[in-house]
């Protein structure tokens, strides 16, 4: 409604906006741009992998701080993964669900019309752009990015001799989650009050779509469980700067000098870190899970199997999700008696899956399908969440965990449940709600071909991490052949790479088709799926909404 | 609806069916030839869970995905929603709840097994080691004749004297405590080991793959556990945990030679 595209109007309707629906866009848009980063440092760590002694002449051009005449850096491959797990859990995954469809979609499911907080909602998208705009120029600065992975355990990440990266990196790390975190807990309150007190008179609780449950079981989780590592970041910043040592126990030694200090844990950093890491995983599943009973049912033309046990499952696993977190300790040196207890909860965690697993089965039994794009990735969701949810059960037996903890096996196994469904759930969640957000379908024929590439090359490159995690692979290595029992893998390396490479290239498709369908898409009509959910009800105003209409 | 989908269920159903089919050959011919390191350590029930855990996961997997491919075959013409029926959730919920909690109590019994001492059943035993893990290297010791550790400060710490761990070497215990060489263990065959796990500075993790033992040696604790070598060779030791840019390079040797010639073998390489 501007008459110059770059007038007052633009910085107001598209930039400065409290529209639910521009924030929405602009936490999608931003996380595609993070996404991209985050991908390429993964193909990166891969080269590694496959080929450690690879003179990298090309690529050490581009990246001049992490090569040494072409062969990679150590701290620099570290600096790799810590980067690629940071971006991608939370600036890409979080990001998109929560702040991309949460914003857009959530008010319209429960017939809102914006969220309760529009303003504390342009906050938490600028404070996200904030920590975003922090954990990239980590990038730049001297001894480069945190490097203690993404967990960021100490005293690799507390002493500034421990690693390069534990240096100015790692205090831009801890500074970019603490931001995060409130960008978070901003969000969060705000879908909190929008569910429970905007929702359309005559909309209940059960009325409403699984994925605006599932935002109300994030929120939940997000509001509870960051909080624990917003105090781990503080002690960790003040056992850097303040002299304190929260996580440090008396005695070490680094590079032949004494560490001053003493009297810490650096388990505890592990319970508070982990207090959070789990439940972050089930933020980033419970959309997804959310996502693929709405699609089924819509696209089966029925309502979701067991609506009700729906829910109660989601209730069920957001719950168990903060009794889980030791299982990522069993070997830490915590007291087996504790590991026996996270062993029951991390086993009895997949009973509410396995409930959800039957419903949606139950949801396709004896129905005629439309197979349209959003619904192909529904579907390999419910493929993922079988599969990652079964090597989920292996891990949580504290027997079987002593050989697989800290291999590949586990890294293959978070990719596929937790990265996969969640990276699966942003692109069903895009193909269905593009004619929402620009009113254009997205093309079926890229779609479909983007789907079966992404599908075979996520299993090609994640499953086969399992089996090198069988045969003892460590996670987090620079060089693996360094190890004569090794070596025999490094095929197996080589073929994950290559699968990972395709995987990438694939997603070219996804942004062609992206961008393409935003310019020249065929128009969609208000309801292309025939959904009777309530954000297809309405007809939405044109963004940006006129002045004094925005309900704010 | 505005517009019909291209695709139909059945076609999709064969492409499923056929990726399944493709993926269960290679995983299961993976799987069948890929096993675990050589077992060398009395803690086979380990490699016996994996395997039972791997019969589940193929059944369960199998069966979903089998589900999944009828769902999508099966397509009436006329539009008819099956009943909801909470029996049959309760079934199924009362059966994954029987599988796991069967998991879980084989687990509970072989974790408690694992972590019980086998001491005293051959002579000699057990053989108590420590290990010391550092930014990038394991340092081994042997308490000696008394049995003892000496003291260790790190303020003694000196690397041009090879003492590592900063023993005391005024402690009238740390006289005839044995110091191995870095990086490589001599264990003999037989004996229950019992290990004595510390780190120096940041958190490693002391990973035998043949042996199936892991423990993070977690600064500032002192951790215990104990297996039992079943095989005369030499393995690798692994650190498991992410500890810093040498992390990959973090290599040890554990060479496992016959009772008899242990206590020479040590002494040899001592002098």
């Amino acid at each position: 409604m501007t008459s110059s595209p770059l007038g007052p109007g633009f910085f107001r309707g598209y930039v400065f906006s409290t529209d639910h629906r521009v924030i929405g866009l602009q936490y999608l848009m931003t996380s595609m741009a993070m996404a991209l980063v985050g991908g390429l440092l993964a193909l990166v760590v891969r080269l590694q992998i496959a080929w450690p002694d690879h003179n990298f002449g090309v690529l050490s051009k581009v990246l001049p701080g992490g090569f040494d005449e072409g062969v990679m850096k150590p701290e620099f491959y570290a600096a790799l993964f810590t980067m690629h797990g940071t971006i991608m859990i939370f600036f890409v995954l979080s990001a998109a669900l929560i702040g991309g469809f949460g914003n857009f979609i959530l008010p319209l499911q429960v017939g809102a019309r914006d969220m309760a907080f529009p303003r504390l909602n342009a906050a938490s998208y600028w404070i996200y752009a904030a920590s975003s705009v922090v954990i990239l120029a980590s990038f730049v600065v001297p001894a480069g990015p945190a490097a203690s992975g993404w967990t960021a355990y100490p005293p690799l990440s507390a002493l500034k001799g421990a690693i390069p990266g534990s240096n100015l990196g790692q205090d831009l790390w801890l500074v970019a989650m603490a931001l995060f975190i409130v960008s978070f807990t901003l969000g969060g309150l705000n879908f909190l009050a929008t569910i429970l007190a905007l929702r359309r008179p005559g909309v209940s609780m059960m009325d409403l779509p699984l994925f605006s449950w599932s935002m109300l079981f994030v929120a939940i989780l997000g509001l509870l469980a960051f909080p624990s590592l917003t105090a781990g970041a503080i002690m960790l910043l003040l056992d850097r700067h303040a002299g304190t040592s929260f996580f440090i126990p008396a005695g070490l030694v680094i590079s032949g000098e004494a560490i001053p200090g003493g009297g810490g844990s650096p388990l505890l950093w592990q319970h508070l870190f982990w207090f959070l890491g789990h439940p972050e995983v089930y933020i980033l599943m419970l959309p997804s899970l959310g996502i693929t009973s709405d699609l089924f049912a819509v696209f089966s033309g029925r309502p979701v199997f067991g609506y009700k046990s729906m829910v109660y499952a989601m209730a069920g696993i957001s719950g168990m999700s903060f009794l889980v977190w030791g299982h990522h300790m069993f070997v830490s040196g915590m007291s087996p008696f504790l590991g026996s207890a996270f062993a029951l909860t991390t086993t009895l965690i997949a009973v509410p899956s396995g409930i959800k697993v039957f419903n949606w089965i139950a949801t396709l039994w004896n129905r005629p399908l439309r197979l349209s794009t959003p619904m192909l990735w529904a579907l390999g969701i419910f493929s993922l969440f079988v599969t990652g949810g079964l090597s989920g059960i292996w891990l949580g037996q504290t027997q079987v965990d002593i050989q697989l903890h800290d291999t590949t096996f586990v890294v293959g196994h978070f990719h596929i449940i937790m990265a996969g469904a969640a990276l699966f759930g942003i692109f069903a969640g895009v193909h269905y709600w593009f004619p929402l957000f620009f009113g254009r379908r997205m093309d079926e024929r890229l779609g479909g071909a983007h789907f079966l590439l992404t599908f075979v090359f996520y299993y090609a490159t994640f499953f086969p991490m399992h089996l090198a995690g069988l045969q003892g692979q460590m996670r987090r290595v620079y060089d693996p052949y360094q190890y004569e029992y090794l070596k025999p893998l490094a095929p197996l390396n080589a073929f994950i790479t290559w699968a990972a490479i395709a995987l990438a290239v694939a997603q070219i498709l996804f942004f062609a088709n992206f961008f393409m369908s935003l310019r020249s898409g065929p128009a969609s009509g208000r309801n292309p799926w025939g959904s009777a959910s309530l954000e297809w009800a309405d007809a939405l105003p044109e963004i940006p909404v006129p002045a004094g209409d925005s309900g704010a | 609806m505005d517009y019909e989908s291209p695709r139909n269920g059945s076609e999709l159903a064969r492409v499923i069916a056929l990726l399944t089919a493709v993926f269960v050959a290679v995983a299961g011919y993976a799987i069948a030839t890929v096993a675990l390191p050589p077992l060398a350590a009395d803690r086979g029930r380990i490699d016996a869970a994996i395997s039972l855990n791997l019969l589940i996961s193929g059944v369960v997997f199998l069966g979903a995905h089998f589900a999944l491919i009828l769902a999508l075959l099966r397509q009436p013409k006329e539009a008819r929603i099956p009943q909801e029926s909470v029996g049959v959730e309760i079934v199924w919920t009362g059966l994954t709840s029987v599988v796991l909690i069967a998991l879980l109590i084989n687990s509970e019994i072989d974790t408690r097994a694992l972590a019980r001492s086998t001491a005293g059943e051959t002579p000699g035993d057990p053989v108590v080691v420590e290990v010391v893990g550092q930014q990038f290297a394991w340092n081994f010791r042997l308490p000696g004749e008394d049995g003892i550790f000496g003291r260790t400060d790190p303020r003694l710490v000196d690397q041009a004297e090879l003492n590592f761990i900063g023993l005391d070497k005024k402690d009238p215990a740390a006289e005839d405590d044995i110091v191995l060489s870095q990086g490589i263990l001599i264990l003999p065959v037989g004996r229950e080991v019992r290990v004595r796990l510390r780190s120096m500075d940041v958190i490693h993790s002391f990973f035998v793959p043949s042996f199936r033992v892991k423990r993070d040696a977690m600064p500032g604790l002192a951790i215990e556990f104990s297996f039992r070598p079943t095989v005369v060779g030499t393995y690798e030791l692994a650190c498991a945990q992410h500890c810093g840019l040498g992390h990959y390079r973090m290599r040890g040797v554990i060479q496992v030679v016959p009772a008899e010639t242990w206590a020479a073998k040590v002494k040899e390489v001592t002098q």
